[in-house]
């Protein structure tokens, strides 16, 4: 019986791409939850999201033998998250913004529904409440470029190379990116009253 | 337009804190850090920013419901897989594919005129008495209407067209994504029950519709028991 656990990204997709839906299913479970989670930050809607995760890997399904195994799954899938984001974001603008809003005040996160983290007190549940939504406001008022480069550094971890080669971006491009949206997100914290010794 | 030394060296600062610059760059805007307070406070500010992103990534209210995601996805990779395949569709995938291509009134025209046309669904008893019990796979055949009742062609979906003197002449046509059935289907403004059947939840179905040319075609619905070797 295979261990499909074991299994690297490229095992999964070689088994998937020779009909092995199995190997699919692992490699799905294995990352659609940080793909979610990219792409609910950068178009800020959570029915959207769940739509364009759900696409991102139907595209990795149909084009499963075009993977080359010389970049990572996780910069591959990254790109095509990453413009199936801008074409959403070309098509229906800032107005989501509004939506996404409303959803971060009502509690609901969407089609997946909601597990809160554990916090020791209730101050600190509080206080962490708090800093996420700032966050949220702080990432909402970016511009998409600027948004998606700091969600890709600072949620998913990518680096600069990898980043360069989600978007496109000439490494110094993503350099400066990050800077701008890093200060203003900061500016944002700052206005709302937070310093580094409170978080 | 150049930019401001302090914005220059903001952003080696914020590539050391990633970690993204080489020891000899790190080396050097450490020394100018130590320099500059306006650098410092800077440096507090991007602490600040990873922090906030700290709890960020702790939050786990986008975590996805695997179970509800991969029952959405795997029904795509199911019609992209029979795309692929060539139609070979499962019984089940057949029946969602034509429920989801608005062909849903078929089933509900089953419901209605199955008892009816239980006595016609004799003429398809020889194709029943050839399969083999272990049934598992569903074709969609469209003949000539002259077809002799219970002759089948075992091959992917075909379609004859009725005014064509060639019996063997063929147009081969795809069911996804654009399924020539519904459109036919859809464009005929009646439909001719001829026989019904249901047999473990696997429908067998004759009916007729009218081609946009007026001719009326035989639309036979049936399960085949292995892959044709003529594949389109």
């Amino acid at each position: 019986m295979k261990d499909y656990n074991s299994f690297t990204d490229g095992e999964l997709i070689e088994h998937a791409s020779n009909g092995d839906q199995l190997a699919f299913q692992y490699l799905v479970k294995r990352h659609n939850g940080w793909a979610y989670g990219f792409v609910l930050k950068t178009v800020r809607n959570p029915e959207a999201a769940w739509d364009i995760t759900q696409e991102g890997f139907v595209r990795v399904f149909k084009n499963l033998s075009e993977f080359r195994q010389e970049s990572s799954f996780s910069t591959w899938f990254h790109r095509i998250l990453y413009n199936l984001c801008i074409d959403h974001w070309r098509r229906t603008g800032r107005r989501i913004e509004v939506e996404y809003q409303d959803v971060l005040s009502s509690g609901d996160t969407g089609p997946s529904g909601g597990r809160g983290h554990i916090f020791k007190t209730p101050e600190k549940a509080l206080r962490h409440t708090e800093i996420v939504h700032l966050l949220e406001e702080a990432l909402g008022e970016l511009s998409f470029e600027h948004r998606t480069i700091v969600v890709l550094r600072e949620i998913d971890g990518l680096s600069y190379e990898e980043i360069a080669e989600v978007t496109g971006c000439p490494r110094g491009t993503v350099m400066s990116r990050l800077h701008h949206a890093r200060k203003n997100i900061v500016q944002h914290l700052k206005r709302h009253g937070y310093v580094s010794s409170e978080i | 337009m150049e930019k401001n030394e302090n914005t220059r060296d903001e952003e080696i600062l914020s590539a050391m804190i990633d970690g993204e610059l080489s020891e000899a760059d790190t080396e050097k805007i450490k020394l100018t850090l130590e320099n500059s307070d306006h650098l410092r406070s800077f440096e507090k500010d991007l602490m600040l920013s990873r922090s906030a992103f700290g709890e960020m990534k702790r939050n786990t209210s986008d975590a996805v419901d695997f179970d509800l995601f991969w029952k959405d996805l795997s029904e795509s990779c199911v019609e992209i897989t029979r795309a692929k395949n060539n139609n070979e569709l499962t019984p089940d995938e057949l029946r969602k594919l034509l429920g989801k291509s608005g062909l849903s009134w078929f089933d509900r025209l089953f419901a209605v005129f199955a008892p009816a046309a239980a006595g016609v669904a004799a003429a398809m008893a020889s194709v029943f008495f050839l399969m083999p019990a272990r049934v598992l796979k569903e074709r969609v055949i469209i003949e000539k209407p002259m077809a002799r009742a219970g002759e089948t062609v075992k091959t992917d979906l075909k379609v004859v067209s009725g005014d064509k003197k060639d019996p063997n002449e063929v147009r081969p046509v795809h069911l996804s994504p654009n399924p020539v059935i519904e459109n036919i289907i859809e464009s005929g403004e009646s439909c001719v029950i001829e026989s019904m059947q249901s047999a473990e939840d696997i429908i067998t179905a004759v009916f007729k519709v009218e081609d946009s040319d007026g001719s009326m075609i035989t639309v036979i619905w049936l399960p085949i028991d292995e892959p044709s070797e003529d594949t389109i």
